[in-house]
């Protein structure tokens, strides 16, 4: 790589000798000058500069405004700054450093500032300025992939629907990145299966298993019939014989909600997630659906039950994922009993305006951590199913 | 996290949180852990300190039960506060191992 430097200074002899010293002494570099602040800002402006070197005194605009104008620049601040002076000036010095140069140099200079000090800090500098550009095109690739998988996510979510039972309504609030939150519902021969389903951990590796579950899920449920408990059992059993990793490392594990609504009645399966909200419309009670399971993807041969419960019309069932009550670095999921609390004061808006009650709880939760000063850290993703 | 060898017994005391910021340093501390150590019987996790458990906290827990169980050693979890105990029984994991205060 060829750097450019661009030494400025009032006075041709200082600017020579400069030159001189880093040419001797550094490879690959070519260079520009200035005579003043001015002819600076221009000529970053006209061409890539990788190291400035700034004289302090200067006619026109000096060293100080020309510095404070570069680190102001959106364009320009990056640009790693070496000011020098006279060693008189070694207060102002000081304020420079203050304001964003990255080292500094006195004049006179002496043998060894030639031989040595100066091109090491040159050379420093370029190799800062290297690795800022470096880490800011890496950070740039992540976040443009993170978008891409993020968007991938969101798109395996179901959209808001209605179908001949029921009617759907989702709400998915991604956190930074990609997280291992899966929603799916689907109609296939008059029975409404859907799921909520958590891969354990954060971040891609759970985002590309949840890719996999959503996959195993709608595999299983192509068999005409199948029961909760058997869509969970097959999913465990897929990935115990997919995946050699099954069972050592947790990259497939993950809690999940299995439901099959028919005839107004609710089959359900859990493997171990905290536990859906039902809302009887008839006698205007919230219930937890409890039932017991293992995570799936962790243990080998584990079979699990099918629970039944009979619906009516305007009966809710309401799914969530951890991430709603679980915030900060030191989550816990033992919380997930708020949940109901929080939807049975939100009776109203639930039984009204299902899209409002999900935002409105989705509020109550921000509220909630905020004044434990903690904030959403994961993926919060909702779905609501309405009897109809 | 703590260990005590006592009685062909080792106890895990976990003094922080069980969450997934936490799990990849107790594994490495369990490996190297268990690569020292094999003069005992019994494994028990003491969770007595322990406030908080995520659902990667959840796999480490049975990660931990798994290795026991292939070493041949007995396993058991002490101290669980209710909400834990509450997640274990959520996930069935008290079919495995004891729950003890």
């Amino acid at each position: 790589m060829r750097y450019r430097i661009l030494i400025a200074d009032d006075a041709a002899l200082n600017r020579k000798l400069i030159k001189n010293i880093l040419f001797h002494n550094l490879e690959n570099v070519e260079f520009e000058e200035a005579e003043n602040g001015q002819q600076v800002l221009h000529i970053v402006d006209q061409v890539k500069i990788d190291l400035i070197i700034l004289d302090l005194i200067m006619p026109v605009l000096d060293g100080y405004e020309t510095l404070k104008k570069l680190k102001k620049s959106e364009k320009f601040h990056s640009i790693p700054v070496i000011v020098n002076s006279s060693i008189t000036e070694i207060h102002s010095i000081e304020q420079t450093l203050k304001e964003g140069a990255i080292d500094y140099f006195t004049k006179p200079l002496s043998e060894n500032d030639m031989n040595i000090i100066l091109p090491l800090k040159a050379k420093n500098a370029l190799l800062v300025y290297e690795q800022t550009h470096i880490i800011d095109d890496l950070n740039k690739h992540i976040s443009s992939e993170l978008s891409h998988a993020n968007a991938f996510a969101k798109s395996m979510l179901p959209k808001s629907n209605r179908f001949h039972e029921v009617e759907l309504f989702i709400k998915y609030y991604p956190s930074l990145g990609i997280g291992g939150d899966l929603f799916d519902c689907v109609e296939i021969d008059g029975r409404v299966h859907f799921m909520v389903a958590d891969v354990t951990g954060h971040g891609i590796a759970a985002g590309m298993a949840s890719s996999m579950v959503k996959i195993l899920y709608r595999k299983s449920i192509e068999r005409p019939g199948i029961l909760p408990d058997q869509i969970l059992e097959d999913m465990n059993r897929s990935i115990f014989q997919y995946f050699d990793f099954a069972g050592k490392d947790s990259y497939v594990v993950f809690t999940a909600f299995v439901g099959i609504i028919e005839n107004n009645e609710l089959l359900f399966s859990n493997a171990g997630h905290p536990y859906p909200i039902l809302y009887h419309s008839t006698t205007d009670n919230f219930e937890e659906i409890h039932q017991e399971g293992f995570l799936v993807g962790m243990l080998d041969d584990v079979t699990y039950q099918t629970g039944s419960i009979l619906l009516q019309k305007n009966d809710v069932i309401f799914l969530y994922t951890d991430g709603l009550f679980c915030a900060g670095a030191d989550c816990d999921f033992t919380g997930w009993d708020r949940v109901i609390q929080a939807s049975a004061q939100l009776k109203k808006a639930l039984t009204e305006n299902p899209e409002e009650f999900l935002e409105e709880i989705y509020y109550t939760f921000h509220m909630i951590h905020k004044s434990s000063q903690k904030d959403f850290n994961d993926d919060v993703a909702m779905m609501l199913i309405r009897l109809l | 996290m703590e260990r005590i060898f006592e009685n062909n017994q080792l106890t895990l005391i976990m003094t922080e949180g069980l969450t997934a910021n936490k799990i990849p340093e107790y594994n490495q501390q369990l490996e190297s852990l268990l690569l020292e150590q094999d003069h005992y019987q019994k494994c028990i996790l003491n969770l007595s300190q322990t406030n908080n458990i995520d659902s990667t906290g959840v796999t480490f827990v049975i990660s931990l039960y798994k290795k026991m169980k292939s070493l041949e050693k007995e396993f058991s979890v002490a101290g669980a506060s209710h909400e834990i105990q509450d997640l274990f029984h959520l996930m069935k994991l008290d079919q495995f191992f004891s729950l003890t205060e």
